[in-house]
């Protein structure tokens, strides 16, 4: 269209050209005719470009207007995703661990007794914000892929929370229902990429019996400089007719036994570059539930005795650079009349700890070392709680093929007193996690 | 039970003596802005398309959620204000860029239950004059914070984001 307009006005500058032509130079004769025919010319022209003109403003002004309705439909769009629709405010997710176990006994090596491949846990989760300070949260569990009586099956599909939660004030809320209890350094975040090793550590899974979640409600917020706080009230911990360990004594929020109520705080500062600092205290009002017909604990050996007891928890997190640091302490001291149950041997002290150093040398490859020590019956040396301490040394790798997906790989090497050198657990493990 | 009945009733306490409002708003946009400028120039907007709009998909592993981005610039100095998901939520972070690379990064409204620590002051002043390299990474490591890994993911990854904005907008004048 320019190209036009510009040939438009060379021919109508010749023709003007023209016509103008007598009057400043040698005087040129043309008969009536002919300037009849040229005075039509340059009309014919004027007129051509006058159009032109015209219909070359009518085009920008589409186009202008084209735009304007571009850039407002963009905004209308974009402006969209904040209505607060349904989908919009729903949120769904995941995390996954496939591993496989490799464990030898030293007496003899031919003799694996335990070398499997395993789903160890498909968690999804959904979440829902019916406002900005109030929402949903959930996650579904199936581990072990299947579910069902025998030993073929050993899965389970659990409901790990399901809770409310509300943002009462700025940096306070509280939430109520199936909830995470706030102890320890993975109980809470244990995504698979966010931890080093193929199996989360020993002393989180036998002291804290990861993944601890309770009914409850509980107060959470921030205060100062970088602290934060939690409290709960929530279900108490049972123990049943087994061998008093504290993981089966988890009720899970399933008919949870509510006769003696449980408590747990925990103060944490992350005030300083690459530092956390947690101290956690948690109270169980008594482990035998018996104000209850349900309780199906042998305390008629106890008459009316209350089993309480304390859970105290410290850890340190470090991180400079590349270099990591990761140290937990975990303690329980319980009623000393839990001795007095069957298999309560020594169960009145249990304690754990461990310190894992790490190392990242690019963004998706890093190294870790980590030394566990654990004793289940630590309050004496009878019967069962017999050498009963244990120790494990890990060292492995981890390589994030995505931020939120990792390989992992690490060898295991166990100091079991109470098994002896020669039938201690080495091994290795491989593994796959991810989250979304 | 008694208790409980003591807990209710400190809870109720604590709920009706303090002043409600919404979470995790640690600044306006106005008074980031203002803070930033004095006064605020007069916004202008960013189109994402082509080469820009594949540089950002590369940086976030997606498309950013707007196609027009809003800036404040005042010579060579800018200031823009992005959101990122850290692991369900959008995180509202303000950016200032200058000749010498990120001035200033401020979280200014965090949703997520989880990983907060990002709010810090110490957390933002790591990034204080970082620039992008060649492939679009900070030349500054940004040390992570355990139990926040997704929403330091999520600021770090906006403020590369900032930085392409930034010499976008400036490759012709500054």
């Amino acid at each position: 269209m320019v190209s036009n307009i510009i040939k438009s006005k060379v021919v109508l500058f010749l023709a003007t050209f023209a016509l103008m032509m007598p009057a400043h130079a040698e005087q040129i004769s043309i008969d009536k005719e002919e300037y009849e025919n040229l005075k039509k010319a340059v009309e014919f022209l004027m007129n051509q470009q006058k159009e032109t003109m015209e219909k070359a403003k009518s085009a920008e002004a589409k186009a202008e207007e084209a735009t304007e309705v571009a850039e407002a439909a963009v905004e209308a769009a974009e402006d969209s995703t904040s209505t607060g629709s349904w989908f919009e405010n729903t949120q769904i997710g995941g995390y996954g661990e496939v591993l496989y176990n490799n464990g030898t006994q030293r007496s003899d090596d031919s003799d694996n007794i335990s070398n499997e491949f395993d789903v160890q846990r498909f968690i999804f989760y959904i979440g829902h914000d019916f406002t900005d300070d109030l929402r949903f949260f959930s996650e579904t569990e199936i581990e072990h892929t299947r579910v069902g009586r025998g030993d073929d099956d050993p899965g389970a599909v659990e409901l790990e929370q399901a809770y409310i939660e509300w943002d009462y004030a700025q940096n306070h809320s509280v939430l109520a229902g199936l909830h995470i209890v706030p102890i320890g350094i993975i109980n809470e975040t244990h995504e698979p990429e966010t931890f080093y090793g193929v199996e989360r550590p020993r002393v989180e899974s036998r002291i804290i019996p990861t993944t601890y979640r309770v009914n409850g409600v509980k107060l959470a917020g921030q205060f100062g400089q970088g602290w934060s706080y939690d409290f709960g009230i929530h279900e108490g911990l049972q123990f049943d007719d087994g061998d008093l360990d504290i993981r089966d004594a988890r009720q899970s929020g399933a008919r949870a036994n509510a006769e003696n109520l449980a408590g747990t705080g925990r103060i944490k500062y992350t005030g300083a570059p690459g530092l956390e600092l947690g101290l956690a205290l948690q109270y169980q009002d008594d482990f035998t539930q018996d104000d209850t017909e349900n309780s199906n604990l042998r305390r008629d050996q106890l008459g009316d005795s209350d089993i309480s007891g304390y859970l105290t928890e410290a850890h340190a997190i470090w991180q400079r650079g590349r270099f990591g640091l990761r140290a937990l302490y975990a303690r329980w001291d319980i009623d000393s009349d839990v001795e007095d149950l069957v298999d309560g041997e020594g169960r009145d002290e249990m304690f754990g700890w461990y310190i894992e150093p790490s190392w990242k040398f690019t963004d998706k490859f890093g190294a870790f070392a980590r030394f566990t020590q654990i004793d289940e019956r630590a309050g004496n040396s009878n019967g069962a709680a017999d050498d009963s301490e244990e120790e494990r040394f890990l060292a492995g790798i981890n390589y994030w093929l995505h931020p939120q997906v990792v390989l992992k790989a690490d060898i295991q090497l166990e100091n079991d007193e109470d098994r002896g050198s020669d039938d201690d657990l080495d091994g290795f493990n491989l593994g796959v996690g991810w989250s979304f | 039970m008694s208790y409980i009945i003591r807990f209710i009733v400190l809870y109720v306490t604590i709920i009706f003596s303090t002043h409600l409002s919404a979470k995790g708003v640690y600044q306006t946009q106005e008074e980031f802005l203002n803070q930033t400028f004095g006064t605020a120039p007069k916004a202008e907007r960013v189109t994402i398309k082509g080469d820009l709009s594949s540089n950002i998909k590369e940086i976030l592993g997606h498309r950013y959620k707007k196609i027009r981005i809003p800036y404040w610039q005042d010579g060579c100095r800018s200031a823009w204000i992005l959101e990122e998901i850290g692991k369900e939520h959008y995180i509202t972070t303000g950016f200032v860029v200058n000749e010498e690379g990120l001035e200033k990064v401020k979280v200014l409204i965090f949703r997520e239950s989880r990983g907060w620590e990002v709010k810090h002051d110490f957390f933002g002043e790591q990034f204080v004059k970082a620039n992008l390299t060649s492939k679009y990474k900070l030349d500054k490591n940004i040390d992570n914070i355990s139990g926040a890994t997704m929403s330091v993911k999520a600021v770090t990854n906006i403020s590369r984001m900032a930085l392409l904005l930034h010499n976008h907008v400036t490759k012709d004048s500054c």
